[in-house]
């Protein structure tokens, strides 16, 4: 479906703003900018978003100065670290330091080392949160990679990667961490509605029918609920129990290898 | 550590390649030029400040204009900082013309998507404003590709509707929808 373009809606271009602002204006205020000191970097940026909270969504004051204040010190390179290394017993344990760093950190810190392995975290379900969702390693006479399972949240993770000494195949990994408020689980293949959970069209399904589909496949199903483009009064899912059987499905998306989430509420789609 | 000079040529950098896209974000969403100035001044702190953490390559736009999107609520949630340094460029801007209430007014296009809610605006005009993809999108707004997706299916869907029932009324139709009904 072609959708309905807003461009002409937009009450002013970039071209219009470039053409209003005076080469003093920017210089002015780039050099006022860098011209600031930051503020010293806290020693423990763990343990201030700890006293933060979770909700990313929500406390967007809160968030952005605890966030923010990770980079332009330059912390000493153990403090910055994503990952740990720690040699036992023929293996070099790999441990995660910062379940929320870009996965090019932990590509950047493993290859630092030599190696050639992807470790990627995504967002699921708290029963799959610290289990391994897909991975995939190389033939390497050095011998096998393994995964060490544990819990896994936005702020601590306890999972871990064994890598025998002298590997040099490719892996790639990824776990589960708890999602956070608010957030999407890491979806499937597919982009259409559906598609991920293998059932596309899924907002012409009710829930008997989908959710019938889904058990046959030995699928379980976890709720969203969906009004009018609200998830009030159920923001962070419904329970089944509430789940009336006749409403729509609006979509599915991939939980985990075998978790599907429908978003469902009593409006048919149009 | 950064030496000093290589930071603040990162900054240079970042902050020529994307003033006006940035600057652009902020004046589309805010009422005055003094607003923009300053939510603009305040992200580009930001960017300085947390230097080291804006990707490279593509993705830096997007980033800053996240960073944006969080001063800008809380600078919607009342935060106002105003300060001097961003005085010249709040005069500057001043010139911008807004559309008018009249134009709004004939436009049901403007009108079906002023009522959109918050969030599907925010996609469709960094969709169609900025001239985001979705992936690009996910990083202003810190979600997974596949929500921009759905947002953007269903913004869209909801334009469309808005679109057709402002044009030839269709009561029958619409009758089967029924508020709180589980139908």
């Amino acid at each position: 479906m072609t959708r309905i373009t807003v461009g002409r809606l937009n009450p002013v271009t970039d071209d219009e703003i470039a053409r209003l602002v005076s080469t003093q204006s920017r210089d002015e205020l780039a050099e006022h900018i860098t011209g600031t000191v930051p503020e010293p970097e806290p020693r423990s940026r763990r343990r201030r978003r700890l006293i933060v909270g979770i909700p990313l969504v929500g406390a967007v004051t809160a968030a952005a100065v605890v966030a923010f204040s990770s980079g332009w010190a330059g912390p000493q390179p153990a403090e910055a670290a994503a990952l740990s290394f720690q040699r036992e017993g023929g293996y070099l344990v790999v441990r995660v330091q910062d379940p929320e760093a870009d996965p090019e950190r932990y590509r950047e810190e493993f290859r630092q080392r030599g190696l050639n392995i992807n470790l990627k975290l995504a967002p699921t379900s708290p029963d799959k949160a610290g289990q391994v969702l897909f991975m995939e390693d190389g033939d390497d006479p050095a011998g096998r990679i393994e995964a060490v399972e544990g819990s896994c949240g936005e702020h601590a993770c306890s999972v871990a990667v064994k890598v025998p000494e002298n590997y040099r195949s490719y892996a790639s990994i990824v776990f589960g961490r708890a999602a956070e408020q608010g957030e999407m689980y890491a979806t499937g293949p597919g982009d259409e509605p559906g598609e991920g959970i293998g059932l596309p069209g899924i907002d012409d399904y009710t829930v008997t029918e989908a959710v019938a589909i889904l058990r046959a496949r030995g699928v379980a199903v976890e709720y969203r609920y969906q009004y009018r483009g609200s998830d009030q009064p159920y923001p962070h899912g419904i329970p089944a129990d509430k789940v009336d059987p006749d409403w729509y499905v609006h979509e599915g998306l991939v939980g985990s290898e075998n978790q599907a989430i429908l978003f469902v509420g009593p409006e048919p789609n149009d | 550590m950064r030496p000093p000079d290589d930071r603040r040529r990162r900054f240079e950098e970042l902050y020529r390649a994307n003033h006006d896209p940035v600057l652009g974000y902020v004046v589309r969403r805010t009422a005055n030029g003094h607003d923009a100035a300053d939510v603009f001044a305040e992200t580009f702190l930001t960017v300085w400040r947390r230097l080291d953490d804006v990707p490279v390559g593509e993705k830096a736009r997007p980033w800053l204009f996240g960073v944006a999107r969080r001063v800008l609520a809380n600078h919607h949630r009342g935060a106002r900082r105003h300060t001097a340094l961003t005085a010249r460029l709040a005069s500057e801007l001043r010139a911008i013309q807004r559309p008018g209430e009249e134009a709004a007014g004939a436009d049901i296009l403007t009108r079906a998507f002023a009522e959109l809610p918050d969030d599907y605006r925010e996609v469709l005009s960094l969709a169609d404003w900025e001239g985001l993809s979705a992936a690009e999108i996910s990083v202003v707004l810190g979600c997974s590709v596949n929500a921009v997706r759905i947002r953007l299916h269903r913004a869209g869907r909801r334009l469309a509707r808005a679109l057709s029932e402002d044009h030839p009324p269709r009561p029958a139709a619409r009758a089967r929808v029924q508020e709180g009904d589980p139908a």
